[in-house]
């Protein structure tokens, strides 16, 4: 500002401050992270959602619906584990809190069959639960069942809508099954390879189930903006994962354009479905999948906004164009690929030639910034506040969890209640707990149970709660442990690890 | 006398937010050693004084609350002396013991001046406007600035593996 007698004002700027990245804007539509291996996308999406979750002007709920094939999701539930990095960033630039972050997070599982009594999954009360779901068989429509079939026929669907319309609340999945099987073929494809083994697996639920999702659940997820919710179809098969986010998605929308919240819904690897050509051989779900992402994207203004990555641009031709709120360009050294990526924004005069080339040498973290109508610029993503995942890392739930924390929760009894509900009432006649109830019953439980061991007396409190490692982890072996308590040290041979006794304090 | 260093940033930036936040900065300057006449630094070392045994009662740390109680304990003696004569000093009508009370609180400055100019400029570290960036909102830094590129070099290497 000039002054009289040629004085000017010069204000001085703190340049640290001037090198902050903020948040981005609020979102209208879908966030695409573009780069090649190793540029850091899927790392960057954390971060970012976090980001959107964390920032009080943004405050976004957070649903992690595909973690991939390295099971990414699960990471949510530890804070980052970069104390060096996360002490100078804050440090150098006066950050008010630390950077690392325990989120509160659910996990919830699908119930795919006996197999999940033996399950343990991660649990870490106050901030970290898991649940497992079933979903009512009445809800499903013939537009999820094509996430599992490809094209449901006009036939078959017709089928399937005079059965849910003819049946009742107190209609169970196995009368559902019974009826479909009497209307249609020998041999249908939706009865043998869906129906069938869904229903049997107890995923597909009549209304009265009490693991089931409803509608309500889904509202009470989408108010709970603290919480963090991963979708873990860890132990799903492949050719029902698309079913389970499919009909969640549908859900969602659903509840969406009842009430609109701000919601982020986070998919990693999303090229598997994009890459998918309509001559292609991939399985007709995946086609199916990749059209409904189109129109998922599509729907950014009723507060749902994908985060999605991709490796190259060409993957996503025709779908994104235009939708996107905000595109990501990481290292793209195919010359094909960048000219894809910015040719628009160059022509428009969004984006310099010097960021061009920029794109051919990105480190990881590094990407350039293209909003929407607006100037690109190049910047750095910090890490995310949550754990995230490594290459040393491997199966999350054994050397991840399991040295961390070491705390598990198992569903036996309730699993048991839904599969097999006849022969559970007649050995245990109680009312059954609701989830809330059985977490707490849990922890006064472990308390009780650590008294108990503490004062040298033995029990068998806990032992309904124990359930058995996965296959792949297990830890039937010599193992001893030393509690903090240092006038006590538990010793175990060849016997199941009771979860709940040890805590294995992390940072 | 406790130096101000035995409390860490994160305890800095609680006293500070509490300073901050009761005190305006228009006055906060007011406080501070602007002038060596007696009257005017009994009054910033009183008010001083009073402001940090607040904040220590809405400190949530423990152990900050009893740092606060030890720093400010040193001087605990000069205040209660020096809080009786400018009360005594105010409430008189009479110029000649104005002019007695006046001596008392020039000599008791006198006696002690460096507890309490220790005092008054180490208040300086919690009053200070200190201009933090919200971690919930930092998502990055841009390396279009040059300093972007600095920070960024100086934080690259610390990502473990």
């Amino acid at each position: 500002m000039i002054f009289g007698n040629g004085l000017r004002k010069v204000k001085k700027s703190n340049p640290i401050k001037q090198a902050v990245l903020q948040t981005p804007p609020d979102l209208t539509g879908a966030i695409f992270v573009y780069g090649r291996i190793k540029s850091g996308k899927t790392v960057s999406i954390l971060s970012l959602a976090g980001l959107y979750h964390d920032n009080p002007n943004r405050k976004y709920k957070i649903i992690d619906f595909w973690g991939g094939s390295r099971n990414e999701h699960l990471y949510w539930g530890l804070p980052s584990n970069q104390n060096k990095y996360w002490n100078y960033v804050k440090k150098y630039f006066r950050l008010d809190k630390e950077g690392p972050r325990q989120y509160k997070v659910t996990y919830y599982y699908p119930l795919i069959g006996k197999k999940m009594e033996k399950k343990k999954l991660p649990f870490n009360p106050p901030n970290v639960t898991s649940k497992i779901f079933t979903i009512p068989i009445r809800d499903i429509e013939s537009k999820d069942l094509a996430l599992e079939i490809g094209q449901v026929p006009d036939n078959i669907n017709g089928i399937w809508k005079d059965i849910l319309s003819d049946s009742k609340k107190t209609t169970t999945s196995l009368e559902i099954l019974e009826e479909f099987q009497k209307k249609s073929r020998k041999g249908n494809v939706l009865y043998n390879a869906v129906l069938k083994p869904l229903i049997k697996c107890g995923f597909l639920q009549g209304d009265s189930s009490e693991l089931n999702l409803t509608q309500k659940d889904i509202s009470k997820i989408l108010d709970d903006q603290e919480e963090i919710s991963v979708i873990c179809l860890d132990f799903v098969d492949e050719e029902h994962k698309l079913f389970v986010i499919g009909y969640l998605l549908r859900k969602i929308c659903q509840e969406l354009d009842r009430k609109r919240r701000k919601v982020i819904g986070v998919f990693r690897e999303s090229s598997e479905f994009f890459r998918v050509g309509d001559q292609s051989v991939a399985p007709d779900r995946i086609k199916v999948m990749k059209a409904y992402l189109s129109d998922w994207i599509r729907m950014g203004r009723r507060g749902l906004h994908l985060l999605l990555d991709t490796q190259s641009p060409s993957e996503t031709r025709g779908i994104v164009d235009g939708q996107q709120d905000l595109t990501l360009l990481g290292r793209l050294p195919s010359e094909a690929d960048r000219k894809m990526a910015t040719d628009q924004l160059y022509r428009d005069g969004f984006m310099t030639k010097k960021q061009v080339t920029q794109l051919g040498a990105m480190n990881p973290g590094q990407f350039m910034f293209c909003p929407s109508g607006k100037n690109s610029y190049y910047a750095y993503i910090l890490l995310p506040k949550c754990r995230y995942w490594q290459e040393k890392n491997g199966n999350f739930y054994k050397n991840v969890w399991e040295k961390e924390v070491g705390r598990w929760i198992n569903f036996k009894e309730e699993i048991q209640r839904v599969l097999e509900p006849k022969s559970f009432d007649k050995t245990i006649n109680s009312k059954p707990l609701n989830h809330q109830e059985y977490v707490e019953n849990i922890v006064q439980d472990n308390k009780i149970r650590k008294e108990k061991i503490i004062s040298g007396k033995d029990d068998q409190v806990f032992m309904n709660h124990i359930g058995v490692m996965p296959e792949e982890f297990n830890l039937q072996e010599e193992k001893q442990t030393n509690i903090k308590n240092e006038e006590l040290i538990i010793e175990t041979k060849n016997e199941e690890i009771d979860p709940f006794e040890v805590e294995i304090p992390y940072t | 006398m406790k130096n101000i260093r035995i409390f860490n940033d994160e305890e800095i930036g609680e006293i500070n937010s509490y300073v901050v936040n009761q005190i305006p900065q228009s006055i906060l300057p007011s406080l501070f050693v602007l002038s060596e006449e007696p009257l005017k630094k009994t009054k910033a070392f009183v008010a001083i004084y009073r402001i940090m045994s607040g904040a220590k009662e809405f400190i949530e740390k423990k152990e900050t609350c009893i740092k606060v109680e030890e720093y400010i304990s040193d001087v605990k003696e000069v205040y209660n002396k020096l809080y009786e004569l400018l009360l005594d000093y105010e409430e008189t009508g009479l110029e000649i013991t104005k002019y007695l009370y006046f001596k008392k609180i020039k000599q008791e400055i006198f006696n002690n001046n460096y507890k309490i100019n220790f005092f008054i400029n180490s208040f300086l570290v919690f009053a200070e406007k200190q201009e933090l960036i919200s971690t919930d909102s930092m998502s990055g830094i841009k390396l279009d600035k040059d300093e972007g590129v600095d920070a960024y070099n100086k934080i690259a290497d610390l990502v473990e593996d």
